[in-house]
């Protein structure tokens, strides 16, 4: 599976937070820790603080910190913030012909067990496997 | 005559050790429902506990792997069975509708 970079970072940085609620992290930390952008990783840490994961972040040196639910956020809640959902996918050509049937029921079915399993991880789960 | 009231979660480690006492057998078919703990007792570790008893109960008998077999739009099933630490197997299961 592909996901993009925003997703990825979206997952590290509400890993990282939620791995200790009470710690409060800049964008520059965890952009040091991952290797990327600030201004990156700022975009993603506003999306994750406009669904109600995380708060704080005022200014550069703003820390933010996790307010989920650790037992209830999956790992498909966080993915489905930064990826288009299967249903609004700009159609494909050939999407109508025969074949195009057929190639779009295997994406299905490869879509669907991918959800399954982003669906039944959740944050406490993730944190708890070694 | 005896009224019996319906089985409440609690009742589930007696209800599994007498049906064991009497066929002899563990069932993993019955798994899912021995497990669907009453939803007013979630989130207390009940179903948790449970199949924690149950595996090392397998292990006393020299079982060395487990696999069961889930809806995979049971959200609620399969987070619990990942929460214990399960992980996908080596197999795909695969049917065909042939009615």
């Amino acid at each position: 599976v592909k996901l993009q970079t925003a997703t990825r970072l979206g997952l590290y940085a509400i890993l990282e937070l939620a791995r200790d609620p009470e710690r409060t992290l800049s964008a520059a930390d965890l952009a040091e820790r991952f290797g990327v952008s600030s201004h990156h990783l700022a975009k993603v840490l506003r999306t994750l603080g406009a669904a109600g994961l995380v708060r704080g972040g005022r200014g550069a040196s703003g820390g933010y910190r996790f307010t989920g639910n650790r037992r209830r956020t999956t790992l498909m809640d966080i993915v489905a913030l930064f990826e288009p959902a299967p249903g609004q996918r700009a159609k494909e050509p050939g999407q109508d012909t025969d074949i195009g049937r057929a190639l779009q029921r295997v994406l299905l079915e490869i879509d669907e067990i991918a959800e399954a399993t982003l669906r039944s991880i959740s944050l406490e789960t993730m944190l708890k496997a070694k | 005559m005896a009224t019996i009231r319906p089985a409440q979660a609690a009742d589930l480690p007696a209800i599994s050790a007498l049906d064991e006492r009497e066929t002899g057998v563990a069932k993993p078919d019955y798994w899912r429902d021995m497990l669907a703990s009453d939803p007013r007792q979630r989130q207390r570790g009940i179903a948790s506990a449970l199949f924690e008893a149950l595996i090392a109960r397998f292990k006393e008998r020299g079982v060395t792997r487990v696999r069961t077999l889930v809806d995979r739009k049971d959200h609620l099933i399969l987070s619990f069975f990942r929460a214990q630490g399960m992980v996908a197997g080596p197999s795909l299961q695969l049917d065909m509708d042939v009615s």
